[in-house]
């Protein structure tokens, strides 16, 4: 489904290069949850944003369904991130003057996959699902951090996508919010809904069945990944 | 874009405006200020215009005058009779001529009564080519003319003054005395602002027959005071080329001097319409000025509402927006604070044109160019500087935008 052939991604700072990743290889398949691990600053949302076409990278592939990401063009992209891919990001971003429901139905806006009608029952079933019903005519400024960040999780499961990116997602929540979507997301990858989470906080990677391990290759700071079960970690 | 997409787009853009209407507000004066001074001042030139048309009207379009400059304080000398007779034979045959000498500071009398006025001599074709009518009588025949019969023609204000029986009342002046047999009708005089045209008051004149003036030999004295011509229809080319070669003729028999000038109220007319062309130029220059000013105000706002909104935008893109649909939002945005500016100026406007008609008597017309110009110019302003801002918002980078991812 998702591969990364030979990533690299290098950055010019003020004429100097620097190499962030290294000949990243990673095959994810559907229903896969994978952890993405690594110390602060070793590139793991880096290695998101190009997984899902955010970003591009500076050598090497990405390819969905065995079509190439990187190369594909601007209107395709945003198809892509629509419909194939989900967001949840560490900070619950949404639209503060929109309501619960109007947030979650931020991406069908943007989409012909579903009519008004079905994306509202689509909705409405997602409302109850996250368990924040009740809650859907309110502001987001009156939820609570859990209940926004389920909010964000089911507006990245609106349109189905394939692939859900989540970069941190519990990083801001207390214990019993953030099993609520750890637990939101294996159900997902049961599924079938392949599953990239990027976080640092071993008790949430240990809901993935996989792990993308990113380190130093050397003293450069350069960094590749190696793929494992999670009992490796 | 479709209609429900223009929709939702409309809505979150009223929805941002409301959130920081202060501000929206604020930003749409510059625009608003522009279309306001844009109606005012074209409604003023178009107002202005129109008073001098219709004074060019009263005067006729279609007739061109030969005034003389010559008086006794002066070395000039009037148009003579052979000069008359001359420049009568240069005029096309369909052409109606008159010619009239005005004698000013008359005092009629009347069953002791009296009042001022100015004696006109006039020959047959002058009532008509003034297009004078008559309150109640008749004008002077052409019997009248060839005997010098002491009748006369008032205007409307003599006879109320003097209060007169047609054909019985015989008014005195100047050691002269005529029995008036019409009295006009109320008219407005031929008079037009910034312009050496000689004035005369209909309503205080007495019309006598060209024979009747007590020097015979008036015209080898060349005492003529004006010589009207009428044209028969009102074609311009025709009536400003016999305006040139009257010039030219004139200019060749007076050797260049000053005796006269020709005026032709079309002529004057096109230049009084060149005239206030540029003024409405210069005061459409002045508010498309502020127009631009108010887009500049616009587009900093929409760059400050941009970069309030970088995590919403970059969210919109990572979730599915196109970069094209980012572009539309904020134009729209730009477009409404636009227009909003424009129905805010355009209200102004309106009640600073009525108000200037009911308390400050302006000549003043509510220019109907003005507001059709004055929403497509908002409408372009707004066009022109949103779609700045909407293009950076549309390129900018999502992962920069949410930072965090």
């Amino acid at each position: 489904m998702l591969e990364l052939l030979d990533v690299h991604k290098a950055f010019s700072l003020e004429g100097k290069t620097t190499n962030i990743l290294s000949g990243v290889n990673v095959h994810i398949d559907a229903g896969d949850f994978y952890a993405v691990l690594g110390p602060s600053g070793v590139g793991k949302s880096t290695l998101l944003s190009i997984m899902c076409g955010l970003d591009k990278p500076s050598a090497g592939d990405v390819r969905f369904n065995g079509q190439s990401i990187v190369t594909a063009k601007s209107q395709q992209l945003v198809r892509l991130r629509n419909q194939a891919f989900g967001f949840v990001f560490q900070s619950p971003y949404h639209l503060n003057y929109r309501t619960v429901i109007e947030n979650i139905l931020l991406p069908s806006i943007y989409s012909k996959k579903y009519s008004r009608a079905q994306a509202l029952e689509k909705a409405k079933y997602l409302i109850q699902y996250v368990g924040i019903d009740g809650l859907e005519n309110r502001l987001p400024a009156n939820l609570s951090g859990g209940e926004l960040q389920r909010m964000v999780f089911a507006r990245a499961l609106l349109l189905e996508p394939e692939v859900i990116f989540a970069d941190e997602p519990t990083g801001s929540l207390d214990k019993v919010n953030s099993d609520k979507i750890l637990d939101l997301l294996t159900e997902q990858s049961q599924q079938g809904c392949a599953v990239v989470m990027v976080t640092h906080d071993h008790h949430a990677a240990s809901y993935a069945t996989q792990v993308l391990n990113l380190y130093k290759v050397d003293d450069s700071n350069t960094v590749s990944a190696k793929v494992g079960e999670r009992e490796s970690i | 874009m479709n209609l429900s997409e223009l929709k939702y787009d409309l809505y979150d853009t009223s929805l941002a405006i409301k959130r920081r209407w202060f501000r929206s507000a604020l930003s749409s004066l510059g625009v608003a200020i522009g279309v306001a001074s844009l109606i005012v001042m074209l409604s003023i030139s178009e107002g202005t215009l129109e008073k001098t048309t219709q004074q060019y009207h009263h005067l006729g379009l279609n007739t061109l005058r030969i005034q003389s400059l010559g008086n006794d304080n002066t070395f000039g000398r009037g148009i003579s009779e052979a000069e008359f007779i001359d420049i009568r034979k240069q005029l096309p045959s369909m052409a109606k001529v008159s010619a009239f000498i005005v004698q000013d500071n008359a005092k009629p009398e009347f069953n002791g009564r009296s009042t001022s006025a100015s004696l006109v001599y006039a020959s047959q074709q002058w009532a008509n080519i003034e297009k004078l009518s008559l309150e109640k009588g008749r004008f002077l025949s052409p019997s009248d003319q060839v005997s010098g019969a002491s009748f006369c023609v008032i205007g409307y204000q003599i006879d109320q003054s003097l209060n007169i029986d047609l054909y019985k009342s015989v008014i005195s002046f100047n050691d002269y005395s005529c029995t008036v047999v019409g009295v006009l009708a109320q008219k407005e005089g031929a008079f037009v602002e910034n312009t050496d045209i000689h004035f005369i008051d209909f309503n205080r004149v007495i019309i006598l027959p060209f024979k009747l003036h007590p020097q015979d030999n008036r015209f080898t004295l060349g005492q003529l005071s004006e010589i009207s011509i009428e044209m028969p229809e009102t074609d311009a080319d025709n009536i400003l080329s016999l305006s040139r070669e009257l010039k030219e003729s004139l200019v060749k028999r007076y050797q260049g001097l000053l005796n006269y000038q020709v005026v032709s109220p079309l002529e004057l007319l096109n230049k009084e319409k060149e005239s206030q062309l540029s003024f409405s130029l210069i005061m459409m220059s002045i508010s498309v000025m502020t127009l631009l000013v108010g887009g500049i105000g616009i587009m900093n706002i929409m760059l400050t509402h941009i970069s309030e909104q970088t995590r919403e935008i970059g969210l919109r893109l990572a979730v599915g927006a196109s970069p094209q649909r980012i572009v539309n939002v904020f134009l729209l945005h730009a477009l409404i604070i636009s227009m909003l500016g424009c129905f805010l100026g355009g209200s102004l406007g309106l009640l600073m044109v009525l108000g200037f008609e009911l308390f400050l008597d302006w000549p003043i017309k509510l220019s109907v160019f003005a507001l059709v110009i004055g929403p497509l110019f908002s409408l372009i302003t707004g066009l022109l500087f949103g779609l700045y801002p909407a293009l950076r918002a549309s390129q900018m980078d999502p992962i920069i935008m949410l930072k965090e991812f």
